[in-house]
């Protein structure tokens, strides 16, 4: 079986004042579908560059990226586009929603985009899934951080992504959601999502199938996650 | 959902600033489509007022055109008289169906008011086949006809006694006109000898009013009549061509009004949506995150700019068309030279090429946000957070 995504001597680098930076560096990976993978490490070690490359939001500098099957470093705007569009959904840790929109709206912009049609029932099954049925009809200023976050996540999902990218999910929020967000990381994937997370959250970390330890742009490491001492409940969240 | 109300949900987000901007839109579009009903209003009613008339040429002693077609339309008064004594070679030249001598006078009266006396023949009814007269026409040498408004400020009708102080004579109403909506509507309508003698004018004329039998053989019958000495001949299109000539210059400068007022709603609306996308540059960004594409946000920006630019010009054809009546004041106040009747006339054409100028202009505005907006790197949005 192919991978879901695949780096082979992938660079990206970034010019600040005279130096360049080397935010990712010659760096391989591969990762199978229906993986959970887990990158970690210290700030600045070009894990978020490594995950906007992988999200066809920036293009690398040199090497190749395939992203289930397909070339994307050779691609144009349009191309990385529907590569966006179609195969990833992307979960920010500032989630990124709309102001005007309510929470159900936000959750069908990707399909705006992709002129799916009318993808509400699909918006409130997700919404459904997250447990924000009944915020639906509120804006993002009405909704807790929690909130938010599973909005975003219901949006990443609503084009029916092969892979979900997420940068710090848990890094704005309370241990109490931030627990309800891994729960849900975890149902997805084993509903067979691929799913890639950049945290500092090692419960989060945990929980995934592979953990790829980053510094300076290359792996320094790559193991099994260590195994969660605790697991916490998601009823009665804010 | 789709892209059109992502576009106009962005607008109800920004009410104020967004109200004030099709207002300024609403402005400009008033201003065009007033300007609009005016350019066609105008030559429509100085056709009708140049029908009404019953004048298809006007022969007086030798003058301006200008003065002539003012004469022959609005009175007035000038130096020169034309010989009574020309009218029957001016009626016995081929083609003439009707010649009235006319003399005409104004005359202060109480404070501002002019009274403008219009000395007529028995030939003047001919070139009025359209007036409805209460009465009749003169009966005797000190009847007096009343136009309808003449009639109505003088609280006068038929077989009442009229007492002009200033000309120091009394008149019997013979007839009252019937409203008509053009000048013809204020003067007091005298027999021409009564004119004649009372402005010691005896064998004299303002002019004659030739109406033809034939109008597709007017350039003979006015040749003819260039042949009678003294006389000068003006054709009703050649006071219509003066007179729009006239007026050429105001229309200029009130297009360059126009101009102008365009110029500021189309700044207007550039600099709301620049700002609008200024601010939501990283929107825009998020949205090419989750699959928006360049040409997606394009047409949100330019769909954002259309829709204001279509609700001004919505507004300023209401305002316009509700206002008619004051831009026709306006109107007058600067124009040298205006017909009695309704100048500004609008329809359906005027009304879709109000909004075509309005929303063309408007998207032309909206052109450069839509690319600003469109060139948004999505990884600009994410590294700004």
């Amino acid at each position: 079986m192919s991978n879901m995504i695949e780096l082979k001597a992938v660079t990206r680098s970034y010019q600040r004042g005279s130096e360049t930076i080397r935010a990712v560096n010659d760096l391989t990976l591969s990762v199978a579908p229906g993986e959970f993978v887990a990158i970690v490490g210290p700030s600045g070690s070009g894990k978020t560059t490594l995950l906007n490359l992988i999200g066809c939001v920036d293009k690398p500098d040199g090497g190749t990226l395939r992203i289930d099957g397909e070339e994307t470093s050779g691609l144009n705007e349009a191309g990385l586009t529907k590569i966006r569009a179609r195969k990833i959904g992307f979960v920010f840790q500032q989630f990124f929603l709309l102001p005007t929109l309510t929470a159900m709206e936000n959750v069908q912009l990707p399909a705006v985009f992709l002129r799916n049609g009318d993808c509400s029932a699909r918006a409130a099954e997700l919404l459904e899934r997250v447990h924000l049925c009944k915020r639906a009809k509120h804006l993002p200023g009405e909704l807790s951080g929690g909130e938010m976050q599973r909005v975003a996540i219901a949006r990443a999902l609503i084009n029916e992504p092969k892979i979900l990218l997420a940068d710090e999910p848990t890094g704005n929020l309370d241990s109490q959601n931030a627990d309800a967000i891994l729960k849900i990381f975890r149902e997805l994937n084993a509903s067979g999502l691929t799913v890639l997370i950049v945290t500092h959250n090692m419960e989060l970390a945990a929980s995934a199938n592979r953990v790829i330890v980053l510094k300076d742009g290359q792996f320094v490491a790559e193991a099994l996650p260590p195994r969660p001492r605790f697991q916490r409940g998601t009823d009665g969240l804010a | 959902m789709n892209l059109f109300t992502l576009s106009l949900k962005d607008l109800r987000r920004r009410r104020a600033r967004s109200a004030l901007t099709v207002a300024g839109v609403a402005l400009a579009a008033a201003t065009l489509f007033s300007l609009l009903s005016f350019n066609s209003g105008y030559r429509l009613a100085l056709q009708k007022e140049m029908s009404d008339s019953g004048i298809h040429m006007f022969v007086s002693t030798e003058g301006c055109p200008m003065e002539a077609a003012s004469l022959a339309l609005h009175g007035g008064e000038i130096p020169k008289f034309l010989p009574e004594d020309r009218v029957p070679a001016i009626r016995s030249a081929p083609g003439v169906r009707a010649a009235t001598s006319i003399l005409i006078f104004s005359v202060p009266g109480e404070g501002k008011r002019v009274d403008l006396f219009y000395g007529a023949d028995d030939e003047f009814p001919k070139l009025k086949p359209h007036w409805k007269l209460q009465g009749s026409w003169f009966t005797n040498e000190q009847s007096i006809v009343l136009g309808a408004e003449a009639a109505r400020v003088e609280k006068r009708t038929v077989g009442d006694k009229v007492f002009f102080p200033e000309l120091e004579a009394e008149f019997t109403v013979s007839g009252v006109l019937e409203r008509t909506g053009s000048e013809d509507d204020g003067w007091f309508y005298i027999p021409l000898k009564t004119a004649q003698r009372i402005f010691k004018k005896e064998g004299k004329l303002t002019g004659v009013g030739v109406n033809l039998a034939n109008v597709e053989r007017i350039q003979e019958t006015k040749e003819a009549l260039e042949q009678i000495p003294d006389a000068y001949v003006v054709t009703a299109q050649q006071m219509m061509e003066q007179i729009l000539k006239l007026i050429g210059s105001s229309k200029t400068l009130m297009f360059a009004v126009l101009g102008i007022a365009l110029a500021i709603a189309v700044l207007g609306v550039l600099n709301t949506v620049l700002m609008s996308v200024m601010e939501k540059l990283r929107e825009f960004g998020y949205m090419r995150c989750v699959g928006a594409s360049p040409g997606d946000i394009f047409k949100i920006v330019l769909s954002e700019t259309v829709t204001l630019c279509l609700l001004g010009g919505v507004l300023g054809v209401i305002v316009g068309a509700l206002g008619s009546t004051v831009a026709d004041q306006l109107i007058r106040q600067v124009l040298p030279y205006t017909p009695a009747g309704k100048m500004v006339v609008f329809d359906a054409s005027m009304l879709v090429l109000t909004l075509t100028v309005t929303v063309g202009i408007g998207a032309q505005a909206g052109l450069y946000p839509s690319w600003k907006a469109s060139h948004v790197s999505p990884m600009e949005a994410i590294r700004n957070e």
